[in-house]
């Protein structure tokens, strides 16, 4: 008999199939979505690890490299919020992370010299505890000292200021349900680009991305 | 976009500056625009008696080059600004 379970997303608890039916990308992203229909809080999507007890934001859709470049910066020491979905508070700026295990295609499992991912697998993604990566969990709200957005195929990986116009362009266009908050969601967003500091990062290795991260200057958010 | 025509922010906008540039929301639509620099230029000198002209001639001074430079850009932002309802506009007498 198919046991069932609860994950907790960010405050909305989704009763999701027991480890082991379906694949956790999907279990995962399922929960995702429902969470987003019901969540009274504002949802950006977004990586995030913290560095001096601060944030580091990483906004993109799907594709962009969020997951690979979490895991590559919790393998060098920062602290782990999301490889996903942040919840951002209207009030404060602060953003808490949905904690989930990373989502690691194989490729990036051999990238991070973690076992269990064989070069014959396909592209499906497997969850990799934080712990797994040799990170922690931050819990909690942090404040958002930088905001980094990821560009692939860069000949090397070089970080670039980004203005703070687009910053607040990444992140309203990153945000799951800003329509629900209205003029909220924009001041909330407007205030946060204010304060961080805006990059772009283009990844041509992701260790070499996560260095960059790990060095960014420290920034009284 | 006519050049004697002047432009006045729409009733219902909000408006936030960020780190110098300007970003918009509209409420009836819940829509929220980012500027980028000429646009955040342009819409400050929208007070509905500047004629496209004007702003020109000002800014062209401001950036230190010539109204032909700027024309454009100035166009350009007032077409987006507009395609985004975000402007009231009348012809001037």
């Amino acid at each position: 008999m198919s046991m069932a379970r609860v994950l907790d997303v960010l405050g909305v608890q989704v009763e999701v199939p027991a480890d082991g039916d379906g694949s956790p990308e999907a279990v995962y992203g399922a929960a995702a979505l429902i969470a987003i229909e019901r969540s009274t809080r504002l949802l950006l999507h977004a990586g995030a690890v913290a560095l001096d007890g601060r944030a580091v934001l990483f906004p993109g859709a799907s594709g962009t490299g969020k997951s690979t470049t979490v895991a590559a910066c919790v393998r060098r020491g920062l602290g782990y919020l999301s490889d996903e979905m942040v919840a951002l508070d209207l009030r404060t700026g602060a953003v808490e992370g949905w904690a989930r295990p990373v989502m690691l295609t194989p490729w990036a499992i051999r990238t991070m010299g973690l076992p269990g991912s064989r070069p014959d697998e396909g592209d499906g993604k497997a969850a990799v505890p934080c712990d797994a990566l040799g990170g922690a969990v931050v819990a909690g709200a942090v404040p958002v000292a930088h905001v980094v957005g990821l560009r692939r195929g860069g000949a090397e990986t070089t970080l670039t200021p980004m203005p703070a116009g687009e910053v607040l362009a990444q992140l309203l266009a990153a945000s799951f349900n800003h329509y629900r908050h209205g003029a909220a969601a924009w001041e909330a967003a407007a205030v946060v680009a204010g304060q961080a500091r805006g990059w772009w990062l283009d990844v041509a290795d992701v260790h070499a991305a996560a260095e960059a991260v790990a060095g960014l200057p420290y920034s009284p958010a | 976009m006519s050049s004697s025509p002047a432009f006045a922010p729409a009733a219902a906008i909000r408006e936030l500056d960020v780190d110098g540039e300007v970003t918009l929301y509209h409420e009836p639509t819940r829509t929220a625009l980012v500027l980028n620099q000429t646009a955040s230029d342009v819409w400050r000198l929208l007070d509905g008696q500047r004629t496209v002209a004007e702003i020109v001639e000002l800014l062209a001074r401001a950036y230190d080059t010539d109204a032909d430079t700027v024309r454009s850009g100035v166009h350009t932002a007032l077409e987006q600004l507009a395609a985004h309802r975000v402007l009231d506009g009348h012809a001037r007498p």
